[in-house]
């Protein structure tokens, strides 16, 4: 070879070499990360700099938006409009990714980021058509006075949406969000009022009922638990609630079928595979109270509010303080929704914990034409269907069927055999157009107590016990939002069993699906349950009231009452004892008795003939608990690792009768429910159970090297992308499902947010599990994490403090 | 030319280009292989072309490490193992390819 062309073809490899790694990058599949993660120019590092620009112009008016040493937004100016301008930044700035991640879900578009993981969860909500049930909503508040607040909101989001670095999260992923919309913003209610009353209770307790009886059904799944803390008709707090006269039932109240005799039919085991994957938590709850005036040492009211959800990174809530001429409020609201939810004003304080009324049915039809078309009474209707495509990243695209009928989406899944039930009509009433925004936006300007209770007129999901004090002395507690009275053939029914849809049996009048209802069938709102002066009142989702004072049906079932019967006794207590204060009342809300020692105390005796010598020390331990759940117990960690032990055991005991395809684990009873039932659930009997429980509590424990509680107590908050850098720290912490400090570490939730709201005009207090700026490079990213988890407060003043960030100028100067 | 001209020159060359590099890195990622062909193009050889390559991408790297700091990110920015990865090689592998267009041009 001569030197020339030994040259040129040296020329040539390297040229080759470079071109085709430039080229690689550029048309391969590494594009992608080179954008997001290249030094200088990806994505992911811009992303560190959200500062925004100083002066902004707005065709919504002036206002200032600062932000203080916790990342709250404190915002002012003039014009409403103006200041929802700059929420809509604050919100588009600092959660961007989260809210379009849950309008992702909530649309049935997840697959199209995230890829086949969640084709399930698409499927259900393209054919829930929640999307459609938001449009609808959209529809009915434009034209009210939250309308232009909702849109300058959106304004606002997508302002920083278009000067702002986008999101670590969206690098990640690879994709650019589009614009919110109004629609969004409703979307944004539909998702939380699913969370807090979308249930299959009914179905789950049929296949019971079909698969192993209905006794074991009523014994595994009853709808009313023993316990006499209900919220209303306390002696002295709230025996004075005026009880309904039951004007709307007319016609009486029955249910034609005697429950403990009719047949049931089980719900196919893929339906109910998808339903119950697809199904809220049990355990979204909250803890609410309120002290009136004349057992406060001010004199004037105090309340307190933790709403329990999941717990994540960035958290569910956003705090906001919003300092308008007529009002000034802060609290938290859900990224992408405009108005303070939970919270107070110059005037008052509320708070909400979820109520468990019903307000989902479930009816089956007699259809023909191959299934297209289904009898509704006397006449034969065809199914509205449409298809749509769900996008999959990474897979191909899944086409769906969207089927409705009268009652609202109509839901199937593969065909189990004859016996099963395998398509379901679902009426919701979050299906229907809703104006909760007003409602809340009422809330937000209230100047006294009278004008929350017209507001609320406008709550109409999701169904929620209300708390509310007042500057001028006022206690308010309602049951809010829209409950259905169900007929069949004129008579008030429960709505605890799928319903004949063909014959029309169990329906809604004046219920609309993705339109605008009426609500005349429903129960009217001065029926609602609700003391319009308590002396005090305590909330933690027990049962509301009795079914013997209340003339409506109203809930399937309510939540365990643990925290309920630990609420009332210590608010008792304090109330005896007078002059209570804000500490009396923080103190309550980081109470961390577990209420489940006293209820399996007969369970554990029964442990311990079958218990080595070592294992009955441990036992000891347990038995001479206080039931407190602090972190530096063992005792604890010994309990809440038997209890899990206990119920896995019951399931392998007990509930092998149900269809093989089937997760056992989805029809295990709650816990107030697993402590009562006796030898014949057991095999061979209940303290062999419980005695071998408590020693796979004890290995596990061994295993994983704990020592105690707080050893495994530890707050495990997590981005949704699961990346360590993402994640929150771990901090041991007190409580436990049980408790009113709250705290879930299998399930990632509890206490959400906390507030203690006096009325006396001195500060708040509040505190968030984890940081107000999602933005993973910030400072206030977690710093509200570990105070949260060793249960301390920052203040939650309403005052204009902190750098100004954002000057939002009227007009065209920018 | 002298051989103290020619080095002179060569060190000019190579510092413009450096901040030409730097310009394009910072838009768009093909411009750590457009950064790595400048500063590889002044030098003697081929392989000190790619040597200067690779050096460029370490100094995007300490570039971007300097911005993150100044924003009070670099420490969130360090435990982002993966994306770190990504960086540091397209980095290295950038500055290098474009490095061996100085083989290619003579």
């Amino acid at each position: 070879m001569t030197e020339r062309s030994g040259d040129t073809t040296r020329r040539a490899l390297l040229a080759a070499v470079a071109g085709g790694a430039a080229a690689g990058g550029f048309l391969g599949p590494v594009r992608g990360y080179l954008s997001a993660f290249a030094p200088l120019s990806g994505g992911v590092w811009d992303a560190a700099d959200d500062d925004p620009p100083l002066r902004i112009a707005s065709d919504h008016g002036d206002a200032t938006l600062r932000y203080d040493d916790e990342a709250v937004p404190r915002i002012g100016g003039d014009d409403e409009t103006a200041i929802y301008f700059a929420a809509g930044y604050a919100h588009g700035a600092d959660r961007l990714f989260q809210m379009d991640l849950q309008r992702r879900q909530m649309r049935g578009r997840l697959s199209a980021v995230v890829g086949e993981a969640t084709v399930d969860s698409d499927r259900f909500h393209v054919r829930m058509d929640f999307g459609t049930a938001a449009d609808a909503t959209w529809d009915l508040v434009r034209d009210t006075e939250a309308g232009p607040l909702v849109e300058a909101y959106c304004d606002g989001v997508n302002r920083a949406r278009a000067d702002l670095p986008t999101p670590v999260e969206f690098e990640l992923l690879d994709y650019e969000p589009g614009p919110w919309t109004p629609a969004d913003v409703m979307l944004a209610e539909k998702q939380i009022a699913w969370t807090l009353t979308g249930s299959f209770r009914t179905l789950r307790k049929e296949t019971l009922r079909a698969e192993l009886g209905a006794d074991a059904a009523e014994e595994l799944m009853p709808n009313r638990l023993d316990h006499d803390a209900a919220i209303l008709d306390r002696s002295g707090a709230t025996d004075d609630w005026e009880v309904p006269d039951g004007d709307a039932i007319r016609g009486g109240v029955s249910d034609p079928d005697d429950a403990s005799s009719r047949a049931s039919t089980a719900t196919g085991p893929d339906l109910g595979g998808w339903l119950t994957g697809m199904e809220p938590p049990a355990w979204a709850g909250s803890n609410s109270w309120a002290v009136g005036a004349e057992h406060t040492e001010s004199g004037d009211p105090i309340m307190a509010n933790d709403p329990h959800l999941s717990l994540m990174a960035p958290p569910v809530w956003y705090e906001q303080v919003l300092r308008h001429d007529d009002y000034q409020v802060r609290g938290v609201t859900f990224p992408g929704v405009p108005f303070v939810i939970i919270g107070e004003n110059d005037r008052g304080a509320w708070g909400f914990t979820n109520a468990g009324c019903d307000v989902i049915d479930f009816y089956e039809y007699e259809t023909r034409a191959d299934g297209a078309e289904y009898r509704h009474g006397d006449a034969w209707r065809s199914f509205e269907t449409e298809r749509r495509t769900i996008e999959v990243a990474g897979a191909p695209d899944r086409d769906v069927t969207v089927k409705k009928s009268v009652h609202g989406a109509v839901l199937s899944a593969g065909a189990g055999g004859d016996e099963f039930r395998d398509e379901l009509g679902v009426a919701w009433t979050g299906l229907s157009a809703t104006n909760a925004t007003n409602g809340i936006l009422g809330i937000n300007r209230s100047r006294d107590a009278e004008d929350v209770d017209e507001a609320l007129r406008e709550f109409d999901e999701p169904t929620q016990c209300f708390v509310y004090t007042g500057r001028d002395g006022s206690v308010r507690y309602r049951v809010t939002g829209r409950v259905p009275v169900r007929r069949t053939d004129g008579e008030m029914v429960p709505g605890t069993r799928v319903f004949d849809g063909s014959a029309r049996a169990g329906e809604w009048a004046g219920y609309t699906p993705y339109g605008e209802s009426s609500w005349e069938g429903f129960i009217p709102f001065e029926e609602m349950p609700h003391d319009d002066d308590p002396d005090y009142v305590g909330t933690a989702n027990q049962r509301i009231v009795d079914d013997a004072d209340y003339p409506y049906y109203l809930a399937e079932d309510y939540s365990e009452p643990f925290r309920g019967i630990r609420l009332w006794n210590r608010l008792d207590g304090i109330v005896d004892r007078g002059d209570v204060t804000p500490t009396d009342l923080r103190d309550l809300q980081r109470d961390v008795h577990d209420g489940r020692l006293e209820h399996y105390l007969p369970v554990l005796e029964d442990a311990r003939s079958g218990l080595s010598d070592d294992a009955r020390d441990d036992l000891d331990t347990v038995l001479d608990w206080d039931g407190e759940a602090e972190r530096n117990a063992r005792a604890p960690l010994l309990f809440v690792h038997f209890l899990d032990a206990y119920e896995g055991r019951f399931v392998a005991d007990a509930l092998g009768g149900l269809d093989g395809r089937r997760d056992a684990s989805a029809y295990a009873p709650n816990q107030w429910v697993l402590a009562t039932l006796g030898d014949e659930w057991f095999e061979p009997d209940r303290a062999s159970a419980a005695a071998d429980a408590f020693e796979t509590a004890r290995d596990r424990i061994e295993s994983e090297g704990w020592e105690t509680y707080g050893d495994y107590n530890r707050t495990a908050i997590d981005h949704p992308f699961d990346q360590s850098f993402l994640n929150y720290s771990r901090y041991p912490t007190d409580g436990s499902a049980a408790t009113l400090f709250n705290f879930r570490v299998e399930a990632g939730a509890g206490s959400s947010w906390r507030q203690i709201c006096p009325q006396d005009g001195t500060t708040s207090r509040c505190i968030l599990p984890g940081g107000n700026d999602g933005n993973v490079y910030s400072d206030d990213y977690d710093n509200q994490l570990r105070r949260w988890a060793n249960g301390e407060y920052k203040p939650m003043d309403r005052s204009m403090r902190g750098d100004p960030a954002v000057r939002f100028v009227g007009g065209d100067d920018e | 030319m002298t051989p103290g001209g020619d080095r002179r020159n060569r060190w000019i060359a190579t510092a413009l280009a450096l901040v030409a590099g730097l310009g394009l890195a910072s838009v768009h990622w093909l411009g750590l292989v457009a950064g790595g062909t400048l500063v590889a193009l002044p030098q003697r050889t081929w392989p000190r072309g790619v040597a200067a390559g690779v050096a460029f991408g370490v100094l995007t790297l300490a570039a971007t490490a300097a911005s993150l700091s100044l924003t009070g990110g670099l420490d969130t920015a360090l435990a982002m193992t993966r994306p770190l990865g990504v960086a540091v090689g397209a980095a290295l592998v950038g500055g290098a390819v474009g490095g061996l267009v100085r083989g290619v041009v003579g």
